[in-house]
């Protein structure tokens, strides 16, 4: 093949056959190197936590990843394929021009099966809640829902004052019982300020017009039906075989579910609950 | 004790029963691993093969789990190249058996090859007339595609996935998949042909030689075939098993069916042409070579019943069977009916190696006999166990069957 | 060796081994190579590339008949082996190729065997092919 192997000729089956095995050879290893690269490129823009829901997403199940309109009754089946981001999806804006559910005034609360859940803000699937503060800042905190299936957390990391967040990105984290728990972002801004549980509030965010920036986010008449849903689908991840642990039907939900069914794969079941695969 | 690992939303056995069910198949690799040192550090006298049987247990199974591993190829293509988008619920699980299969034959190969440490000598100095060596290219180009299509399985892991890194490298693997697809497919129709290209050059033994199509014998086509047949099977197959195994339901069953039915179509092909070109070995080409086919079938033990069972229990059966839907739709015939799919073609790789050397060649020779001896059964039990293990490791910690989360619901 | 239908070809199954002090009665131009590799009758090849190379020392074109011939050819005491150019009309073993005793194991199979055996007897004559189809 080469100068150094002697008696060796040049024939037009050589050609082929080492051309044909190099150039495979040749395809796989650019293949492999344009994704590296990519992935590297990606990585520089901060492109990855976007990467990361889109991949999240993809791997939850089809009960987590229904469409908002199938929610509230307005279309009998829609499974989400826009990654929950309305806020560019086709669908979404036909449906806005037949009804537009509206934010409640401050006081008004909805009371689903024991959950408060004000109806004076905007919801995420991910069981945040986002309150506009005027001039461009918002209040983030997690709902009662939220509260109720985690309980108090051995820890609480927020993110410093100043970090731009993405919706559905990295909001911050929970530790509890050597589970960590990712609370996704619900909207892009940037932090301005951190808070606690007593507050009320976690984070204070700087984000742009209000009717933009939370276009995805659920308000008003979707919230009974949204949280209807999920207590089905909690019921379900928490015993999936149906037998074992159950939610009472009628009753009403304790502070802290961790601490009264220990034996439930809790981990699995937040991951369900708060949209992480 | 590492729920972390396992993926969200599954339920696994615990870690005790996992290292209980682990453990005998870790003894058996280790005997299997003595078994391949002494072969190489002592000599291929550990086997039973000798100067006039040269094709022994090993190769055997080198050419049936190429056969089988068929399957990740052909599910690659259906999905990613024909979109055909059922199949992702087996794609992962097809892809291991793939790598499985694929790096456990070359791991076999290493032992019998008489100097693995020239293997080199295929790459830096290779013989283009050679089919072998055009076996040798694939195979390892192959293996590649293969590995590489085994990374984003593995770093969706659950902990794996939190790092960035790792996420976004597999996000953009994934986006390029259908390229290592497309090249996969092409290697294996390549390979797969060219394990039998080697019949047309083997002139010195008329039961195997075959004539000439266009620039490659008749059995170059009939293997791809084969292969593309029985590899959904066997991924339909070992699907079951699994599910049998972990008493999980894993896939819809409308994916089981449709592999059915593709292995089946794909089967009555095969069976067809094979049956053409055995109608043409017997009239033609073994007259020609001064062997009537009669006499490769006198012998006790290798009567002409082989021949019927090949063709038309393990392969017309089998295919008339997952073609017709109603009996499709049963799972037990189903099931069955790949089972013996990948029985026809097992027997047929058997008929090429074992049956093809065992048969006399000079006029005053004798049937010959071949017993494998422990250190080869070893070895293949290593080849089985390691497969074992790597499957079992990829059920529990990787998502092999997507459908599974949504099926528990 | 799956190919060689005559048995021709032989496998080194193990290393070789000579006992304490045998060693010393070997051949130097010749020895079994490692385990692992494929042997077979080269024609005791050594012995005409020592031909070529001593007619290209005396400024000679090639080699003549007689110049280079197998050990097995040189030793045989019955001379029962005849060995030469096949390519070569003039030379003996060509005659004799070419005589009605001589035959070649299955030669239908198109191998082509640069072997040819000659016998007197036709019984030795028929078993080199199998029987003749019908």
């Amino acid at each position: 093949m080469f100068p150094f192997i002697y008696e060796f000729h040049w024939t037009p089956v050589h050609v082929v056959f080492l051309g044909i095995f190099f150039s495979v050879v040749l395809v796989i290893l650019s293949t492999v190197s344009i994704a590296l690269l990519r992935a590297y490129k990606a990585f520089r823009k901060h492109e990855h936590e976007a990467i990361q829901w889109e991949a999240e997403f993809e791997d939850l199940p089809a009960a987590a990843r229904v469409c908002r309109h199938q929610i509230t009754g307005e279309i009998l089946q829609r499974t989400c394929n826009h990654d929950f981001d309305c806020r560019s999806c086709v669908v979404h804006p036909t449906f806005l021009v037949r009804r537009a559910p509206v934010l409640a005034p401050a006081g008004k609360e909805d009371s689903v099966f024991g959950f408060t859940m004000p109806l004076d803000r905007y919801y995420h699937r991910g069981h945040t809640w986002v309150k506009y503060e005027g001039e461009g800042v918002y209040a983030i905190g997690l709902d009662d829902f939220g509260q109720r299936m985690i309980g108090t957390p051995d820890a609480v990391e927020l993110p410093a004052v100043g970090t731009t967040l993405r919706a559905n990105g990295t909001g911050w984290t929970l530790k509890k019982e050597r589970a960590t728990l990712r609370i996704l972002s619900p909207m892009d801004g940037v932090v301005v300020q951190t808070g606690t549980a007593q507050n009320g509030w976690f984070l204070k965010v700087r984000g742009g017009e209000p009717n933009v920036e939370t276009r995805h986010l659920l308000r008003g008449e979707e919230i009974k039906p949204w949280i209807m849903r999920e207590l089905e689908r909690l019921q379900v991840a928490v015993s999936p075989e149906g037998v074992g642990v159950s939610l009472a039907d009628g009753g009403e939900l304790v502070q802290d579910m961790w601490k009264q069914a220990p034996q439930v794969d809790w981990d699995g079941v937040w991951g369900e609950m708060f949209l992480q695969a | 004790m590492d729920r972390q690992f396992i993926p969200r939303g599954l339920q696994r056995s615990s870690f005790t029963r996992f290292v209980a069910w682990v453990f005998p198949w870790i003894l058996l690799l280790g005997l299997g691993l003595y078994a391949m040192y002494l072969c190489l550090a002592e000599g291929l006298h550990h086997t039973n093969m000798d100067n006039r049987f040269a094709f022994g247990l090993w190769i055997y199974l080198d050419l049936t789990v190429i056969a089988l591993g068929a399957g990740a190829f052909f599910t690659g293509f259906l999905l990613y190249i024909l979109r055909r988008e059922e199949l992702k619920a087996v794609i992962n699980s097809a892809v291991v058996l793939g790598f499985i299969c694929y790096s456990g034959a070359v791991a076999v190969l290493m032992v019998d090859v008489g100097q693995p440490l020239r293997a080199w000598f295929t790459f830096w100095h290779p013989n283009t007339h050679s089919m072998l060596a055009e076996v040798t290219f694939c195979l390892t180009c192959y293996l590649t595609v293969l590995a590489i299509e085994y990374v984003p399985v593995v770093l969706k892991n659950r902990r794996f996935r939190q790092i960035p890194r790792f996420l976004v490298f597999e996000f953009e693997l994934h986006k390029v998949m259908p390229v290592f697809a497309g090249v996969g497919t092409f290697l294996s129709f390549f390979h797969q042909g060219s394990l039998g290209g080697l019949y047309g050059v083997l002139v010195g033994r008329p039961f195997a030689f075959r004539e000439v199509l266009g620039i490659w014998p008749s059995t170059f086509y009939l293997f791809v075939l084969s292969a593309a047949a029985v590899g959904p099977s066997f991924v339909l197959l070992t699907t079951w098993l699994v599910q049998k195994l972990s008493r999980k339901q894993l896939v819809k069953p409308e994916v089981l069916r449709f592999l059915g039915k593709v292995s089946g179509s794909m089967l009555i092909v095969y069976v067809l042409l094979k049956a053409v070109d055995t109608l043409y070995w017997i009239n033609t080409t073994a007259p020609a070579e001064g062997a009537p086919a009669y006499t490769f079938y006198t012998s006790q033990g290798f009567g002409t019943w082989i021949l019927f069972a090949e063709i038309i229990l393990l392969g017309l059966l089998p295919a008339i069977l997952l073609l017709i839907r109603r009996l499709r739709e049963r799972p037990g015939v189903l099931v069955g009916a790949a089972f013996l799919a990948c029985c026809g073609i097992v027997m047929n790789r058997f008929v090429m190696t074992i049956q093809t050397l065992a048969l006399p060649t000079l006029p005053f020779d004798l049937l010959m006999s071949y017993v494998p001896s422990w250190q080869e059964v070893a070895t293949f039990l290593a080849i089985v166990a390691y497969g074992v293990l790597l499957y079992s490791l990829s059920f529990r910690y990787m998502t092999l069957f997507p459908q599974e989360r949504d099926i528990r619901q | 060796m799956t190919a060689c239908p005559y048995h021709a070809r032989y496998f080194n199954w193990w290393d070789p081994q000579w006992p304490e002090g045998t060693d010393r009665l070997l051949n130097p131009d010749v020895a079994p190579r490692m385990r692992g590799v494929a042997e077979k009758c080269n024609f005791c090849h050594g012995r005409l590339h020592a031909a070529r190379t001593k007619a290209a020392a005396s400024g000679n074109k090639g080699i003549a008949a007689g110049d280079y011939v197998p050990a097995c050819v040189e030793s045989c005491p019955s001379r029962a082996i005849v060995f030469g150019d096949l390519a070569d009309e003039t030379s003996e073993a060509a005659g004799l190729s070419r005589s009605s005793n001589t035959f070649q194991f299955l030669p239908k199979l198109g191998t082509a065997p640069k072997v040819f055996y000659h016998s007197a007897k036709e019984w030795v004559r028929k078993m080199a092919d199998r029987a003749p189809v019908a």
